[in-house]
């Protein structure tokens, strides 16, 4: 029923996990093994660790589990496996026991009170085993199929395949419900709201429209926390002959070699940098990042403008915590004392530890409430020709957003080529209104090119070390060129930036966006 | 009044749908068919909401129009015109061209009617009650005249009305109430800006009869509006109610929202002049059931003080319904799109209606509206006590005699208080008031409304630049 591969590395993990507990210093075991579904080599005590802190926080914090494989046909007992995981500590698998399929029956009109089946399980192996299970994991067989044929091809694939192949079982595994848990995380109703949003969207084709667009890099991630350090090399290549891939690496940063400071950050980011020999380094306290993440899987799809609007908050009260939540190497220049006063001499003030995270929210919602409406469909369409918006000579991407009462409701793919048949394809005029016959009135159309998200991309991530006044200006640029980026119609703040001179009106944005007391 | 429909007056329907055109295509039907409305041929105008350079819901659901077009269309007419005049003096064209309006209801086959453009638009006068009403010639020539009514919450009258939607075929100009004092009777206590408005808008609504009504209201905005404001949000009621009786049509509507025909000050002045049916025993009721699809919504505030807004004071005197909207709509602006500014500011108050109590703070007063103004002219705000500085030959002779006796006894003088923003206007317009506040505060300590009004400059004040003194510190209108 399992892939052999599968099979053998699950395996391992529970014989290593079962002997971490009765051995001195499972650290120095050095053991590989690969994470679940992926082909990513790591450390096995780091993931026993990261099972042990991120299991009880996103999935669930009790003890034993079971697994259940049931048939996607109506027999009378559509149980085709049950395993039951003894856990001491939650989330940390260590054994696993294979019940018989006929402890529980259960037929397919049952699996629409999965709490019904939980209870039934529960009370049966309490009562055979003495063991209190408090989770159930069911599984449909063609989820099953579809994980083995994943596993089939992670041997022959580059990592860029995988992690499609992997986004799109996730993607048809909580759409068709082939995997079902009780009771339910909120990250597992989080992620299947997000995917009911997206209409003729494929997650993997987002992985690779966005590794498109990304640049070469070759960066480490360290998250360190009380309980769990690790790091995480990302590398990028890009090769004119071959297609590009990424390279990812899971290891364990050892407490021994990097000093942490009180906020849980690498105080000597530099050594890093030099030992993994990568280009930066980005230094992220992960509790910050685990809190973050817990309270925004509790919310409910689609989220409501108004925890929108706090979660935006939080994200850049997370960025202007430099040196206290996150730091990078090499520092960006922007934190520099010297260039800020520097700048601060034209009327500049560009002090990102001052970002008013308290404010811009706030202030972007309205005016996005006030000019696109509370309610709102928007034509997102990216093209790759970097002369001409003209539609006809390129095949753009185009996406409808449907806004309701302030809240994304719909992101849908528009891939029906004959709605600009026999129209004018360089009048926006007509192509809106082509569009708004088939899907009802669009409020505005936006284009840009890609040349415009890879520099945004750039400025703002991946050369963020080296963010200075010319490259917002040269984003600022850009956006006023209507080959590279259009609104249609013009909304007013558009409007505003396209008659400003862009230094200034970049003064007047820095206003709102950077706090006025320095001190 | 002018007559134009062939339906039974009587019939109101209440629609309630999945979709929004549905649910205005269904209740057309059961009114009877477009074509009871419509005839071939037929030249027809639709009034929509056309307020300001904003989305849905400040504008009519343009889903809901094109449908109307459409229906129009199949019916026959000939010639379809859009139009209404936008608040707040903003041309029609402005609005276009940030909606992208004009190709659009082109491609549909309508064409949209700038009222406010004197040389495509011309007027007619008519006399209504000894008013002379410069009422468009072209709405007044169309053979059919349809309002499609976006509903929302309004500060003044509970709820967007038809009949306060139709208001706006007459320009922001003949829409401004001036103040009349009659002899004998208290402006404020009688609250006669609103008498004159209902009056005024019953007077422009007699002109020319609809010959069909439709209050939208399948997205409903509650809270603060009828502009998007923080506290609004949007509620998918799902309804429509439409009928060929204004009155009858708003009346239902009402209902819906729970309000009494007792509670709506301008439906019971419609009754007094038989402008419609104001008895829902004599409303022929369609579709759904009144009493099963009463909604339960958050309407916009009755004081003003409830809108609670960062470091600002609010000093309330007696106040006319004028000043209550214009301020209500500054007060939600301030809230919505001012976070930042608020902050820095520190303190602010706002003093509005006559005799209002005195400021907290002398510093940063709004002084709102001709009555506030008037009422404080002589108030212990408009001076401030500053310590009087001695010479210099004064302070250093006194130090080498190491007299401190003046430093003890500090001289005060009065001085004239220089903070004090003063808004006049009755009631002051809104972009007036917040291009004055710009001006006071400064782009350092009011960036976010620095920012914004710079975006209302492109369609706002382009058009009519007002005199503005910096400090000082007032605004002429």
């Amino acid at each position: 029923m399992f892939n052999e591969d599968l099979r053998k590395n699950w395996l391992d993990i529970l014989k290593f996990n079962s002997k971490v507990s009765i051995i001195e210093n499972p650290r120095k075991l050095d053991e590989k093994v690969r994470i679940p579904l992926t082909p990513i080599q790591i450390d096995a005590f780091l993931l026993y660790n990261l099972f042990a802190v991120l299991y009880p926080r996103f999935i669930n914090q009790q003890q034993n589990i079971l697994d259940i494989i049931v048939s996607d046909f109506d027999i009378d007992n559509i149980v085709f496996g049950v395993y039951l995981y003894k856990t001491n500590k939650p989330g940390v698998h260590e054994t696993v026991e294979i019940l018989p399929n006929d402890l529980v029956g259960i037929k397919q009109e049952n699996l629409s009170d999965i709490k019904e089946i939980f209870n039934k399980f529960q009370s049966m192996i309490l009562k055979d085993h003495g063991v209190k299970i408090n989770s159930i994991r069911l599984i449909k067989k063609r989820g099953l199929d579809l994980i083995n044929s994943h596993y089939g091809k992670i041997s022959n694939s580059t990592n860029s395949d995988i992690f499609r192949s992997f986004l799109d079982l996730m993607q048809i595994s909580l759409n068709g419900n082939l995997l079902a848990m009780y009771p339910e995380p909120y990250i597992l109703k989080f992620l299947r709201n997000n995917i009911t949003l997206l209409e003729g969207i494929k997650l993997s084709s987002i992985f690779a429209f966005i590794e498109d667009l990304i640049p070469s890099f070759n960066v480490l991630v360290t998250m360190a926390s009380n309980q769990l350090s690790f790091g995480v090399i990302l590398k990028k290549v890009e090769s004119k002959t071959i297609n590009s891939d990424i390279e990812v690496k899971l290891l364990p940063i050892e407490r021994e070699d990097y000093d942490l400071n009180s906020y849980r950050l690498l105080t000597d980011i530099k050594k890093a940098q030099q030992t993994f020999m990568v280009d930066n380094v980005f230094n992220i306290n992960l509790n910050g990042i685990l809190k973050f993440l817990s309270e925004l899987f509790e919310n409910e799809i689609p989220l409501h403008k108004e925890i929108l609007r706090l979660l935006f908050q939080k994200f850049l009260y997370g960025i202007r915590r430099y040196d206290l939540h996150w730091s990078m190497y090499p520092k960006p220049k922007v934190f520099n004392t010297l260039i800020r006063f520097l700048i601060r001499l034209i009327g500049i003030d560009l002090n990102l530890k001052k970002l008013s995270h308290w404010a811009i929210p706030d202030y972007i919602f309205g005016l996005f409430d006030t000019f696109a409406g509370l309610n709102a469909r928007i034509l997102l369409i990216i093209t790759s020709n970097k002369t001409t918006h003209d539609i006809t000579n390129q095949t753009p991407i185009t996406i409808l957003l449907e806004i309701e009462n302030g809240s994304l409701t719909k992101v849908k793919n528009i891939i029906e080529k004959e709605i600009l048949s026999g129209i004018d394809q360089k009048s926006l005029d007509s192509i809106r209104f082509a569009y708004s016959e088939r899907f009802g009135f669009i409020t505005n159309i936006i284009i840009l090119d890609k040349i415009l998200i890879k520099t945004i991309l750039n400025t703002f991530i991946f050369k963020f070390h080296k963010i200075s006044l010319f490259s917002i200006l040269k984003v600022l640029k850009m956006l006023k060129k209507p080959q590279i980026f259009q609104i249609y119609p013009e909304i007013p703040p558009y409007s505003h930036l396209k008659r400003k001179n862009s230094f200034f009106f970049m003064k007047d944005l820095l206003k709102i966006a950077i706090d006025r007391h320095n001190f | 009044m002018i007559e134009n429909s062939k339906v039974n007056s009587t019939d109101v329907a209440i629609i309630k749908n999945d979709s929004p055109t549905k649910a205005i295509s269904n209740g057309i039907e059961l009114l009877g068919g477009i074509s009871r409305f419509i005839g071939k041929e037929d030249s027809v105008f639709i009034k929509i909401n056309l307020r300001a350079p904003s989305g849905f819901p400040v504008n009519v659901s343009m889903d809901s129009l094109r449908n109307l077009i459409i229906l129009c269309k199949k019916a026959g007419a000939k010639e379809i015109y859009v139009g209404g005049f936008p608040e707040n003096g903003v041309k029609t064209s402005t609005l276009s061209s940030i909606l992208g309006l004009k190709s659009y209801l082109e491609n549909l086959g309508a064409e949209l009617i700038s009222l406010d453009d004197q040389v495509t638009s011309s007027f007619s006068i008519v006399d209504v009650n000894g008013k002379n009403i410069e009422y468009p010639t072209r709405v007044l020539e169309s053979d059919k005249l349809i309002i499609l009514n976006q509903v929302s919450v309004d500060p003044l009258f509970k709820c967007t009305l038809s009949i306060l939607n139709y208001y706006s075929l007459v320009s922001s100009k003949s829409q401004k109430i001036e103040k009349i004092i009659r002899s004998g009777k208290d402006y404020l206590l009688l609250d006669q800006y609103k008498q004159d408005l209902i009056s005024n808008i019953l007077d422009v609504f007699s002109i020319k009869k609809p010959c069909l009504v439709i209050n939208d209201m399948f997205y409903f905005l509650e809270g603060a509006g009828p502009f998007i404001f923080k506290d609004s949000s949007i509620i998918r009621t799902g309804l429509v109610v439409s009928g060929s009786d204004a009155v009858a049509v708003d009346l239902i509507t009402l209902k819906l929202l729970k309000i009494d025909l007792l509670s709506s000050e301008i439906l019971l002045e419609a009754r007094n002049r038989k402008l419609g049916i104001t008895n829902v025993s004599e409303i022929n009721l369609k579709g759904e059931s009144l009493d099963a699809n009463k909604l339960i919504v958050n309407f916009s505030v009755y004081k003003l003080n409830e809108i609670t807004i960062n470091n600002t004071y609010l000093q309330e005197g007696r106040i006319c319904s004028g000043c209550f909207k214009e301020a209500y709509y500054l007060l939600n602006f301030m809230k919505t799109h001012m976070t930042k500014d608020l902050k820095y500011i520190r303190k602010q108050s706002i003093l509005i209606g006559e005799n209002p109590p005195e400021p907290d703070t002398v510093e940063n007063v709004i002084v709102f509206g001709d009555c506030a103004l008037k009422s404080t002219k002589n108030r212990d705000f408009r001076y401030i006590q500053v310590p009087k500085k001695d010479s210099t030959i004064k302070t250093v002779r006194g130090k080498i005699k190491k007299d401190n006796s003046s430093q003890n006894k500090p001289i005060m003088k009065e001085k004239v208080n220089k903070s004090i923003i003063e808004i006049p206007g009755c009631p002051p317009d809104m972009y007036m008031s917040l291009n004055t506040l710009v001006k006071y505060y400064g782009k350092t300590k009011a960036p976010n409304l620095s920012f914004y009004n710079a975006l209302l400059n492109q369609f706002v004040f382009k058009e009519s630049e007002k005199s503005i003194k910096k400090k000082g510190v007032n605004s002429d209108v």
